[in-house]
């Protein structure tokens, strides 16, 4: 797999735990939603920064109280076309204002990239087969917006504003 | 009618521009074909039966003579010189090839229009009552929210992958014209105690193989909330609407199983989370979209001696008055249909030389405005009636002035087999036999109002659901047979139709309808419409004619193995 991080390739420090909670070698562990569930205050004491794996089904309400302890969300696309994670970045940025890495993998790709920055992912973990200047050429679709979103944007109705 | 400015313009033309990229991609092989399906559905264009199928959007039904002038052009250019206008006032083009789609697009931005969103899992092309701003019965102008919607809902970074494609109404008038209770989501306009307007929300109504009534979360939506609010409901269904079975996923089914409270409850927790909303809007953004629509400056046009000569003398012309031409709010003007459902022709078909003639007829009687309906006709908002009389001349030559709005001939149609690669019968045919049939215009409008609507599939495009007849194609073994439904109404007393009994033979599908006319004919009290004799007696008359007194199973045997 390849990582692009904040428009850039980066090197992925992040270890997924599946079985265990006790690894503590200072390092970066990512684990499941159950895993968190089950192993939440072993995974606490860790050294190490922590990471969590939502699946397309998992609700963000579920460890809202947590989102504090995550230095990275990784929200998992199984299909592309599968749009519930662009409400739960949302819901990360805005409601929660988790301001930590916010990683969306899986079926990701291209023609997706304009809508997952919107939304708040700043960093994708991508096939190795995916041409990365490609990619991110995704991210120039539009100059304008109709919408607030998770960036800084401001709709062009909002720009219109005085110009009556 | 909306104006885009520089923003508007850049955003289509780099919708454009992306969609160019993204087909210039896949036809290189580096975009795969399941890759490229959602893209190219976004964009309107389906691959269906003949060639990709281009549906391109008329935002709330509105264009204007320049751009269905374009419309006409690309017909010529790039199909067959015809296009089809569909029950979400939009247009499809059947026989584009599509290495020239984006040429196409690009064409369509030069007038202000585009093909963003007319198909796949998002919110398409709102519709709206086709006499918005125009209509005597109007408590306010809806237009300025459709395009407020419109341009929310176009390239939702949120909600451009829903479980399902998700259809908003609006209606602003007492009376309802817009179909709005069988959206996923429908706004009425509404007058609040204090004699504010405001919006009374549906929700989870639909068509398709499961037809819903929409459920009203709210009976009072202020104004400045309908952003922030229906961004609450499309949240709650993207998170929450089914995505494991595709004819599960719409709205309607999510708002049935939670039960329409908690559905309700649910939108009210996401929408209070959110407050203070940027999505609010100031006083200043609806003041400049209400500027948009300020309409244009009618000139005093006082009825002349001629119109009433004409209309006395010529039976022909009086027919046209009574069925095609409505009230106006302004005093001595008519809104006048323009029915797309001669005879002969495919419903909600027309040519590329009538979409100039309508072009520039709605130039010289009007201001250049056109408008689609929901039932697949074209209307002029705005006919002196002093003119109509020059109009309906100009019409009756290019085969425009059937005067039968409303009539059983006025058939709604989506495309059927003969087009679209999801049906299992034809309609267009259907919709000829029945024609052929009912050719007697003094019957016809004997009969008066009766919605004829027909669909090739269980997807219900055509509203089978709510017409007061409706007729869907079925595959009995590679046989097509049709089920007739009665009493539907997509009116402000919305129903859905009640199965008539087995489905019928394909040669027998006008003589099902004249039987269930002969049954009307016999029962009807005064003036009664159809749809209100069916409502005062119920199925059972025209049950037992159309199956016969031996009873309904022994009959539709026989018919289903005949």
């Amino acid at each position: 797999m390849q990582l692009l991080k904040d428009g850039r390739p980066a090197i992925d420090t992040w270890m997924f735990l599946q079985y265990v909670a006790d690894v503590d070698d200072g390092g970066d562990a990512i684990v499941a939603l159950q895993h968190w569930s089950a192993h939440r205050e072993t995974l606490l004491k860790r050294s190490g920064r922590n990471g969590l794996w939502l699946s397309s089904e998992d609700e963000i309400e579920s460890v809202a109280e947590d989102i504090e302890h995550f230095a990275m969300i990784a929200l998992e696309f199984s299909a592309s076309t599968d749009g519930r994670h662009y409400s739960t970045a949302r819901l990360l940025r805005e409601r929660y204002a988790y301001s930590g890495e916010l990683r969306a993998s899986g079926e990701v790709r291209r023609d997706q990239l304009f809508f997952l920055t919107r939304c708040g992912f700043d960093s994708f973990l991508l096939a190795d087969n995916c041409d990365l200047e490609d990619f991110l050429r995704g991210g120039n679709d539009f100059s304008s917006v109709y919408q607030y979103a998770s960036d800084d944007r401001v709709p062009v109705y909002r720009r219109r504003i005085g110009t009556v | 009618m909306y104006q885009y400015d520089h923003y508007d313009q850049q955003i289509v033309d780099e919708r454009v521009a992306q969609f160019r990229d993204q087909t210039t991609r896949f036809l290189a092989g580096r975009l795969s074909e399941e890759e490229y399906r959602p893209l190219r559905l976004m964009n309107g264009l389906y691959i269906q039966t003949h060639a990709p199928m281009l549906r391109v959007a008329i935002p709330y039904g509105v264009m204007s003579s320049e751009q269905l002038r374009t419309l006409a052009a690309i017909a010529r250019k790039y199909d067959k010189a015809y296009g089809h206008f569909s029950t979400r006032q939009n247009i499809q083009f059947n026989w584009p090839e599509l290495a020239r789609v984006p040429e196409i697009l690009s064409e369509l931005a030069a007038v202000q229009m585009h093909a963003i969103q007319t198909s796949g899992n998002c919110i398409r092309n709102t519709t709206c009552d086709h006499l918005a701003g125009v209509a005597p019965d109007e408590i306010e102008d809806p237009r300025p929210y459709c395009e407020m919607i419109r341009q929310w809902s176009s390239l939702h970074p949120e909600f451009s992958y829903l479980p399902r494609k998700f259809k908003i109404a609006f209606s602003g008038a007492l009376n309802d014209r817009a179909a709005v209770a069988v959206h996923d989501i429908g706004f009425y306009i509404v007058r609040n105690e204090a004699g504010e307007t405001g919006f009374k929300v549906l929700v989870g109504g639909g068509q398709g193989r499961t037809p819903h009534i929409g459920t009203v979360i709210r009976e009072f939506l202020p104004i400045i909330d309908l952003l922030s609010y229906t961004d609450s409901i499309l949240r709650v269904y993207n998170r929450f609407g089914r995505r494991d079975n595709k004819y599960k996923a719409r709205i309607k089914i999510l708002v049935n199983a939670l039960g329409a409270e908690r559905f309700s409850l649910a939108v009210e927790k996401e929408w209070s989370a959110n407050q203070p909303s940027q999505l609010t809007l100031n006083p200043i953004d609806i003041e400049r979209m209400r500027a948009h629509f300020s309409g244009p400056v009618y000139e005093s046009r006082p009825e002349g001696k001629s119109i009433h000569a004409w209309y006395q003398a010529n039976t022909a012309f009086a027919r046209w008055v009574d069925r095609n031409t409505v009230s106006h709010r302004i005093a001595g003007y008519n809104s006048a249909y323009i029915s797309l459902k001669a005879p002969a022709a495919a419903p909600g078909d027309a040519s590329a030389d009538q979409m100039d003639v309508v072009a520039d007829l709605a130039e010289q009687f009007g201001f250049g405005e056109i408008r689609v309906t929901h039932d697949q006709n074209l209307l002029l908002p705005d006919v002196a009636r002093d003119d109509l009389f020059e109009l309906w001349q100009v019409l009756r030559v290019h085969e425009l002035a059937t005067a039968n709005i409303g009539l059983l001939t006025d058939v709604i149609c989506c495309p059927g087999i003969d087009f679209c690669s999801l049906a299992n019968s034809s309609t267009i045919p259907i919709a000829k036999q029945i024609n052929e049939r009912f050719s007697d215009l003094d019957y016809l409008h004997d009969i008066g109002e009766l919605k004829i609507k027909m669909s090739g599939c269980m997807n219900a495009c055509g509203h089978h659901h709510v017409g007061h007849i409706g007729i869907l194609g079925v595959d009995k073994k590679g046989q097509e047979f049709f089920q007739f439904t009665l009493g539907g109404s997509a009116d402000n007393e919305c129903t859905l139709g009640e199965r008539l009994g087995p489905a019928i033979k394909k040669h027998d599908v006008a003589g099902t309808v004249a039987d269930l006319l002969d049954v009307y004919v016999e029962l009807r009290i005064e003036d009664e419409r159809f749809l209100d004799t069916f409502r005062r007696v119920g199925l059972e008359p025209f049950k037992a004619r159309v199956y016969g007194d031996k009873g309904v199973e022994n009959k539709a045997g026989a018919r289903a193995t005949a």
